[in-house]
This record gives C-alpha cells, structure tokens and sequence, in this order.
C-alpha cells in the first residue's frame, strides 16, 4: 500500500511541470458593409496548447477545475448557436469544432452592429460576467462613416482573483481583432492597430497581459472613407 | 488563547525549550513530539530566526497592538525559555481526549505582559498557578511553566452516561460537554503540573527512538490505534446508520510503533523512521519485503542519466499470498459485521489466483527512470494573414519539453507478454521493428513508447536510441552506488532536484526567470527516500543534500523561504506603470489621417507572435501629445483634453499597512 502510494506521488510530480505553460488566441473578424450589416468569425485557437489540453481532458479535474468533456463542449456549443439561431437580425450561424488541433469557431450574418451588442449582453449575463447593460460594444455611425469597438469589462479584477498559479493560462495569450470594410479607412484612434496595404482592413493583435496590465486595448474608432 | 497556542505550536516548530518537561507527561500517553530548543538554537539563534520572515510575520503579528517601545525585537524577548526542549503529548481514555503542549517559561512577566487584556481579564489562580479557562482549552503557568490543553469530550460517550454527570434534564448534552471539557481540561493541566508517578521516560519504546543529535522527535505508541481513534472521532458526525461500519477493529496492516528523528545537519536535512511491526504480522511481511531487485536490472541503469528514479522489490507471489490475510485484516476489521463474509470472499480470489504464475508474470521488481528532459518539436495550426488580412491556416511546430524515460519490470513469463505484444501488433497498436516493439502513440503525446522483452524484464522507454542500444546489447550501463543502494532496500527514491530544475520550463515573466537562476544555484545534491524491513520494523531514511555555505540546513530553509519570498513577493504592477487607453469616450473627437507609410510597414504577421510593444508612461504620454497637435493643426479645432494618468505602484510599506488593517 504505501508503495503504491510514494509511486503514485511521484508519477504527479513529474507530470505536473508539463501541465503548466499555455497558449491560446482568440481571433475577432468582422466584416462591415456600408449599410452596416455584415459578418462576423470568431475563433478560439487553443493549438499551441493541443498537447497539454489532450492531456487534461483525460482527467476529471485539475487545480480544482472540473474538466469538460468533449461531449459537453459540444453541448455547450451547440446550445450558444441555439442561442444565436434565435437572436432576430442574425443569419447563416455556423459553428466548426476541431478536436484535433483545439480550434473552435463561430460564424454568422447580421444585418446591424447592434445585433452583436446583443449577443454580447446575452453571453456576458449567461457567463455572470457583469458587463454594464446598455454598452455598445460595436457601433457603426453612419453620418460619419465611423466603427467603434468598445471594451467595458475589468479584466484585471477578474485576473486578479485567479490563483497565481492559473493565471499562467494568461501568460501567452492573445485577442486579434479584424475589421474589414468595403470603402478604405480614413483614420484610426488606435495606434496599435495596422492598416492592410489595401487600407480597408485593419488588424490589432493585444496580448492578455497588455489587457490586464492595461497598457493596451481592442478598443478602436475607425474613420472610412465617404 | 489561540493566539498563544498559535505561537506555541509555531515556536516548538522551530524554536524548543530546555528543563526536563519529560517529567512532567505520564507513561499513559499515546504520542509524543519532543523539540530539542537547544539543538534548534544552536543552527539558528533567536536573533537571527526573528530576522527570517517566519520570525518577522510571529513578531509583526504580535507587535501589531503595541506601540513603538513596547514593540518585541526578538522571539527571544516573548518570555519563552527557547533553549530548552518542549513538548506536545497526547493521552486518551474512552470519553475524553487530552493534546498537551508544555513549554518552558523564562520571564513570566513577560509572557503576561504580551497578552491581550482580553486574555487577561479572566484570569484566575490557584496556588501560584494562573490559568485562563477558554472555549475548550485551558492556558495554565506559572514561573518557569506554560501548559496549554485542548481537551476533546467524546460526545457519543457523554450522550450514553449523561445521567453520571448530572440529574439535571434541563441541561443538554451540548453544554454538559461543553462544561465537562473545561473542567477537565483544568483539572488535568493543574495535574501536569507536578511531576507524573510514571513518567514516558519510563517506556523503554519512547526512549530507544530519542537521539540527542536530533531536532525533533516524534513517537506514536500504536499507529493503527491512532488511525482508528481518528476514525471513530469521526464517527459522531456520520448518519447513525452508518456508525456500525466505521466500528474499527481493523489493526490496520499491523503497523504499531512509530519513532521519527528529524535532524539538520551542515549540509542535509535528514528524517530517520522505524515502524513497528506486530508479531502477527511479521512472518509476513519478511515473506514479501525479503525480495531484492533482480541485478540483470542494473545493465540498463546508467546513473549518469538518471535525473530521477524509483525501483521496488517486492515478493509478488508471497504478496498475493498474505492477499486474504491483508484484505481481512483492513476490511474484515472495518466491517466487523461481515468478518466471514469479507475473509470467505478473499480465500475464494485467493482460489481463482494462480499465485505462482503471476508472481512469474510480474516478479515484483521495478525500476522507472526519468532519464531526461528534452525538447521535442509538436506541431500546431495558427493562421498566417496576407497584406490584405486574408488569413490562412498554416502548421508550425513548437518546442515542448518531453520526459526521456525506461520502465524496467521484471517478469519471468517472456512468452506471454511476447503474446501480447504480437497481439497488440495484430490489432494495430504495436508495430514490430527489429527485435522490439513500438507503441502506436497519438502524435500529440510528446513521447514515444518502445518494448522489448528481455533477460526476464519488460522494459519500456521514450528513447528510440535507447532502445536501439538495449536491443542489441550496446547499452552501456554505470550503476556505481545506486546498486548497492537499490539491493538493500526494497524501494528508492532518488532524485536530482537541480538537474531536474535545470531541464523544466518556468514561466517566462521575470519572476520565473528568477526563481529558476535562483533554484539552480541553490539547490545541490540530491535527494533520497529509502525504505526495508529489518526484522520487526520497516525502517525509512530520508537525506536532501543542503547548501553547505548556509550554515546549516535549518539556516538554509529559512534563507531560501527568505529569498524566495523577495523574488515573488514584491507589489504586483511595480514596474508596469498603467496608462491610460489611447481611445476615449464617445463624443470626443480625435482624428488621425492616416499616414501611408503606415500601410507599407504593414507586414505579414504570425498571428501568434505577440508584439512586445509596451511602452513605458512617459513615452506613450508624448506620442499622443505629438497625434494630438498634429490632428489639431490638420483636420479639427475640436478641444480635446488628455487625461493620461499615471497610477504610481504602491508602496511597500502601503502594502504591508493595508495588508496589516485586513
């Protein structure tokens, strides 16, 4: 029995250091048409991070997480585009889940920006994210031909109240965001951001800890051209 | 009071005490811990333990009331004798359980001096003895004495003979025990006081497993019957149908006394442990542990590459042939009920198991070793964007550290493992190659897995090269000690905590990078876990090698708990001072045209490289200065305010005084 039992810890231990070291990214894209409908794609990329998460989810739990099941992410996505299907103003919602190489996208039309403010509001509820109500995450103002991306959620307070030791998922982490529009983009707020050479595109890659330590944003106010 | 206990438990930890106390604990008790104060003082002075961050947070906790000239400097200075040894016993009968601490004092005045007026409003007297009744403790002492008893009353017990405490119906079983357990927590810590009629000096099994070299002692009479009081203790807070099963009679493995030395030597902390087994038991137990590790294990040892190993001998055949016994003897007894059910149940496997042919099947010998940590290319998809942002998915690799290792395990059956293997490449899961085999492991495993059967072993290992060399008999093998050390024991642990560190990654940021600069150069040696049976006891032996230029072992924990405190525990954000967004709220207009040398310096990025480009205050606060003149000057004379702020990290001692309001 206590062999067993020093055999067993010492396996844990030499398994642990390989557990601990993440990379993901989550992909924005956003298509923006002048009437303002559009599409958009978002894409969670958990590759990098292919051999560990293969891993866990071998295990039932980890640092006192229960790990899902391939079963029940599919459930879960399956039930985010149930949800989707049913917000008026969005079309062709499609969803694509690769288990091999942990990516896992979402697609869909919609016929005005608010529509996405939407959806935000409803996953940030679902997920008790405490988004303020009422925030317009995408805005597109058609007077003056201009895109605001909005950000109101305190990342930092919630990073803060990780364990230390989890807070290590953050450390390679990554948002991009794309906007694309038909005409070509006149001016931007954020500077970080880059221009496609055929200025109608621009993308801005944030690193999680540029957000939690707030030296950067994925807020944006893109100007197109009239 | 629980302050008191707190800092007594936390001062015998490190700090002990020196008047003979053993006098003071009767031959009843059951566990013993005995702190050598004057050994631990030796390693590391009062002065310089309150110097170290355990003896800085005991003196801040205690300081944090007081004003600057009644502030403690030194643990020395909180009235404790901390030379001599002290003490914690543990005595029990069956309605009532007594955890003793007993300490030395040197100033009394002091130790009262230093307690809260709560603490001291209630404090009573007998004799020259003060006491400090509590909820279900007792604080008592005198001038050269502090006792502090927590008494436990068996609420079973004082359910079942209410009526022998008291007639009163009004009183429930609650405050009766309530009650009974402050008074007799008194009446025993009073009883303490003087000397015992029998002392534990006199028990020839406590004092054989004391060595005055040692830092600390621990002695447990009987390691089954702890374990079985700590289950019954439980007992009352199980559903009542449920008590009759945790009715223990089980003697759990036969294990009985247990005496452990820890020690800090110049340069090892080392834990010496013998446990006694019970007469009944020990034919059996020298049946199975009387295996060494067969010596054709050692051609495929090399301690040159061994970060790590563990071997284990056993008699797998004598194992299973005390199998009913061992079954009977831990569920039988805790489940006394089903005694005959449990012990048939087991003779019947016992029945259906062809001892023999397994013991055959798997000898009972066992070496894995960890022989590396290297690195290994995986691949991954991440996309690859166009100048126009066009993205494609492409497949890189990525570096991830992989284990090297070998799992030797003997076995004298080679044809049915053999047949098992040609089965597993029947099915696809094994593919031949020469004379070993591969497993067909999925390609995001960061290792490989390859079989051989050989010399009466299964050996399994990642390396394909080291495989090679053991199928064709080019292994070169170099046990050195580690053989003789493997052959005399019946299980190793063995590690190089350096060299392991060396190989693992850390995090990245630079605290990570610290810690492991720092672990590399702090940790040395090795270290080791060695366990046999020698007669009646299991005997273990635990050594890490230590920094000989700190002293001491016990200087070099605190001055690593020190250091590695520094490196983590600096305020987060120091050097990350936070600016603000570069967009602001709705309504206020700041436009840039764009320059078109921007778009040309547009190139194709990974999208997984994350750009370095945190910028420090200062020089963000001039960029937008810069944007916003020039958008002033182009394109809007809108007012526009910059309200860049720079949020200052906190200071240290802001920290600690906020952390201290909590």
């Amino acid at each position: 029995m206590r062999k067993t039992n020093i055999s067993l810890r010492f396996l844990l231990l030499l398994i642990i250091p390989f557990l601990f070291s993440s990379c993901f990214e989550i992909i924005e894209d956003v298509t923006i048409n002048t009437n303002g409908s559009g599409k958009i794609a978002l894409t969670v990329n958990l590759s990098q991070s292919r051999t560990k998460l293969k891993t866990i989810m071998l295990m039932d739990s980890i640092n006192g997480y229960k790990i899902p099941s391939e079963t029940d992410i599919r459930k879960e996505f399956n039930h985010t585009v149930a949800i989707l299907k049913g917000v008026k103003g969005l079309s062709n919602v499609k969803q694509s889940l690769n288990f091999d190489n942990f990516i896992f996208k979402i697609t869909c039309d919609f016929n005005d920006l608010n529509d996405l403010n939407k959806v935000v509001e409803t996953f940030s509820e679902m997920n008790h994210m405490h988004v303020p109500k009422g925030v317009k995450h995408f805005s597109f103002n058609k007077n003056t031909s201009t895109f605001s991306r909005n950000y109101e959620y305190n990342i930092s307070k919630s990073y803060n109240s990780v364990n230390k030791k989890d807070r290590e998922a953050f450390e390679n982490a990554a948002y991009v965001t794309i906007y694309r529009f038909q005409k070509p983009i006149s001016a931007y707020k954020n500077k970080k951001a880059k221009l496609a050479k055929n200025n109608k595109a621009i993308m801005l890659k944030v690193s999680a800890q540029e957000l939690i330590n707030n030296t950067n944003t994925i807020k944006n106010k893109i100007t197109i051209q009239k | 009071m629980k302050k008191i206990l707190v800092l007594v438990t936390a001062i015998s930890s490190f700090l002990g005490f020196s008047q003979n106390l053993e006098q003071h604990i009767p031959a009843t008790a059951t566990a013993v811990i005995q702190v050598k104060g004057g050994n631990l003082t030796q390693l590391v002075s009062a002065e310089a333990f309150s110097n170290f961050l355990p003896g800085r947070e005991m003196l801040k906790d205690f300081n944090r009331k007081r004003t600057a000239d009644q502030k403690i400097k030194s643990v020395a200075d909180l009235g404790f004798d901390l030379k001599s040894d002290a003490y914690y016993f543990f005595e029990s009968n069956d309605s009532i359980s007594y955890h003793t601490f007993i300490v030395k004092l040197n100033n009394k005045k002091q130790f009262e001096s230093l307690q809260s007026e709560y603490f001291m409003k209630d404090v009573q007297k007998e004799g020259n003895i003060s006491y400090k009744i509590g909820w279900n403790d007792v604080t008592l002492w005198n001038d050269s004495m502090l006792i502090a008893v927590n008494t436990n009353v068996n609420s079973e017990y004082i359910d079942a003979h209410k009526s022998n405490y008291t007639d009163d119906e009004d009183v429930s079983a609650y405050q009766l025990k309530k009650a009974l357990a402050k008074q007799l927590g008194k009446t025993f810590g009073l009883k303490t006081f003087n000397k015992a009629a029998r002392t534990i000096t006199s028990n020839g099994s406590y004092t054989s497993g004391k060595d005055n070299a040692a830092a600390a002692y621990i002695w447990l009479d009987n390691y089954g019957s702890i374990i079985k009081n700590s289950l019954e203790s439980l007992r009352y807070f199980m559903p009542r149908n449920l008590r009759k099963f945790s009715n223990m009679q089980s003697d759990f493995g036969g294990l009985t006394t247990v005496k452990t030395a820890l020690y800090f030597d110049t340069d090892a902390i080392r834990i010496k442990n013998t446990m006694k087994i019970a007469d009944s038991w020990k034919a059996t137990y020298n049946k199975i542990y009387k295996s060494k590790i067969d010596k054709r294990f050692f051609k495929y040892f090399d301690k040159n590459k061994a970060l790590a190993y563990m071997s284990a001998s056993v008699d797998s055949k004598a194992l299973l042939d005390a199998y009913p016994k061992i079954i009977t003897s831990t569920y039988g007894g805790a489940l006394p009920a089903y005694q005959e059910e449990v012990s048939l149940g087991s003779e019947l496997i016992s029945l259906f198991l062809d001892e023999e042919a397994i013991g055959d099947l798997i000898t009972g010998d066992m070496l894995f070793v960890l022989n590396d940590i290297t690195e290994k290319e995986v691949p991954y998809t991440t996309y690859v964007y166009d100048e126009e942002y066009n993205s494609k998915e492409v497949t890189k690799t990525k570096k991830e550290i992989s284990p090297e290792f070998t799992f030797i395990i003997g076995s004298e059956n080679k044809s049915i493992i053999s047949k098992f293997l040609r089965l597993g490449v029947k099915h696809h899961v094994v593919t031949q190659q020469a004379n070993f085999y591969k497993f067909k492991t999925p390609e995001d495993l960061p290792f490989e897995t390859y079989a051989i059967v050989k010399d009466g072993m299964l050996i399994l290992t990642s390396s394909a090269s080291q495989m090679a060399k053991i199928a064709t008999g080019l292994f070169k093998a170099n046990a050195g000690k580690h053989k003789k050390m493997m052959r005399k024991n019946n299980t190793v642990l063995y590690a190089n905590p350096s060299a392991i560190v060396s190989k693992i990654g850390f995090g990245k940021n630079e605290k990570d990078l610290k810690m492991k600069k720092y672990l590399e150069d702090n940790l040395v040696g090795t270290f080791k876990l060695t366990s046999k049976i020698a007669g009646n006891q299991f005997i273990t032996n635990a050594k890490m090698d230590t920094k000989g230029d700190k002293k001491n072992a016990l200087n070099y924990i605190f001055t690593m708990i020190d250091d590695i405190a520094e490196i983590y525990d600096t305020p987060r954000n120091e050097s990350a001072a936070v600016v603000e967004e570069s967009v602001r709220e709705e309504g206020e207009v700041v436009e840039e045209i764009v320059q078109p040398t921007e778009a040309e310096d547009v190139e194709v990025m990974e999208s997984t490289e994350v750009e370095e480009t945190v910028m420090e205050a200062t020089e963000k606060e001039e960029v937008e200065e810069a944007t916003i003149d020039r958008v002033k000057g182009q394109v809007s004379p809108v007012k526009t305010k910059k309200k860049t702020k720079k949020v200052k990290p906190e200071p240290k001692a802001a920290v600690d005084a906020a952390r201290e309001k909590k």
